[in-house]
């Protein structure tokens, strides 16, 4: 266990509480991923210890609401305390974070953190009309890019991940950088085990992070029985590696991160489920293909 | 001419695979039509890989592209979604044509 988590049983109420690290964000999902199969193993009650929590990033925010859900689900008491640091509790209030470790839904029109059950374009219309209307040089066709990825991750949480709570999803858009971050999570059956399910390509015999490989970057790779697909993850890659972002896939016992043409694999441990974040700049220039022609 | 207002008769229902396969039987349904169905994306936008791949794309699987694009006619789409429609079409297209070409196995 990492030195910034502290598992500590009060004599009194018999609470786990567990700590977070100081940063939670993507980079740190080894120890978040940890924390969240503690906090699920656990039968009792839990108190999510923010207050060391300086720099939340959504992947961070979505994941530790995944355990909220989760553990709500199934009916066990889950409390949160929130950070100490002023900035970080900002956050905390502004993605919705607060809200919604005490079970409160987002409304339609915020871009706060949001549980959801199905696909429904009308969310990922708002999303990005915020975004279009909220945001300073950001223009319909900028946002695009944020409304496709957003639909294709939802759509195949919806399809095939079998999640019991469905998925936490946070937008959020960082000023300095012109960037904007999508975090998804469900706690379904995970990307390499849907594939290896169809036993697609003697993917069966791969290992986590080859089956994700192959799913972002393989045409046509589907775990749709004789039917078209496979297009989606490797779309999401191309949009977002194209805009100089980084795309990175968290399933079951594999992270992988996609920055530019570089792939980056990390150890991690299992996460039921599959978390993905992904953080590009909508606006940056794509070179045009040439010699493009409409079909229609 | 048949016409298929994909604001008004998809609504919300414009995302989804599932939604995608419903516009598909929708436009097989005029495929045999002397004259070509026209879907109007107008007051749309989709921004749906699947959507798109599973209603066309599937159609450039089934039939060769100058087919497709004689018997369905586009108007009003958003250019980003004209350009991914281009790519899911020209892509499963490909993938038929190689298909077609495959030697026999063994």
């Amino acid at each position: 266990m990492d030195v910034d988590f502290r598992r500590a049983n009060d004599d009194h109420a018999c609470v786990l509480r567990l700590t977070l690290p100081a940063r939670a964000t993507v980079g740190e999902s080894f120890q978040l991923i940890e924390l969240c199969n503690e906090a699920e193993r656990e039968v009792g009650e839990v108190e999510v210890d923010c207050s060391r929590t300086k720099v939340f990033g959504p992947f961070g925010v979505a994941l530790i609401a995944s355990v909220f859900s989760t553990r709500r689900k199934s009916g066990r008491p889950t409390g949160l305390t929130p950070p100490l640091d002023p900035d970080a509790s900002a956050f905390a209030e502004e993605v919705g974070l607060t809200k919604f470790a005490v079970g409160h839904r987002a409304g339609l029109r915020t871009l706060e953190l949001r549980e959801m059950t199905a696909l429904d374009a009308v969310y990922t219309d708002s999303v990005t009309s915020m975004l279009t209307h909220g945001v300073p040089g950001m223009t319909s066709e900028n946002s695009y890019t944020i409304q496709l990825c957003l639909n294709e991750l939802l759509q195949n949480v919806f399809e095939w991940s079998e999640s019991p709570i469905g998925c936490i999803v946070l937008a959020r858009w960082y000023k300095k950088s012109r960037s904007v971050r999508l975090a998804v999570v469900d706690r379904g059956i995970g990307i390499p085990a849907a594939l290896r399910r169809e036993r697609v390509r003697a993917l069966h015999r791969q290992s986590d992070a080859d089956v994700i490989e192959a799913a972002v970057t393989t045409p046509r790779l589907t775990s749709r029985a004789n039917q078209v697909g496979g297009l989606g993850l490797k779309t999401i890659r191309e949009t977002v590696c194209s805009r100089r972002g980084r795309l990175t896939v968290v399933s079951l016992a594999a992270k992988l991160s996609w920055s530019g043409d570089r792939l980056s694999r990390f150890k991690s441990p299992p996460l039921r489920g599959t978390a993905i974040e992904i953080d590009f700049r909508p606006d940056a220039e794509v070179p045009d293909e040439p010699g493009y022609t409409p079909l229609f | 001419m048949a016409r298929i207002h994909i604001a008004t008769e998809y609504q919300s229902k414009r995302v989804t695979r599932s939604d995608g396969a419903e516009l598909r039987a929708a436009i097989e349904k005029y495929w045999a039509d002397a004259e070509p169905v026209v879907l109007d994306f107008s007051g749309v936008r989709i921004a749906s890989v699947s959507f798109f791949d599973e209603s066309l794309g599937r159609l450039a699987l089934l039939h060769p592209v100058e087919e497709l694009t004689t018997r369905v006619k586009v108007e009003n789409i958003d250019p980003a979604d004209r350009r991914l429609l281009d790519d899911i079409v020209r892509s499963r297209s490909r993938e038929r044509t190689e298909s077609d070409s495959a030697p026999f196995p063994g």
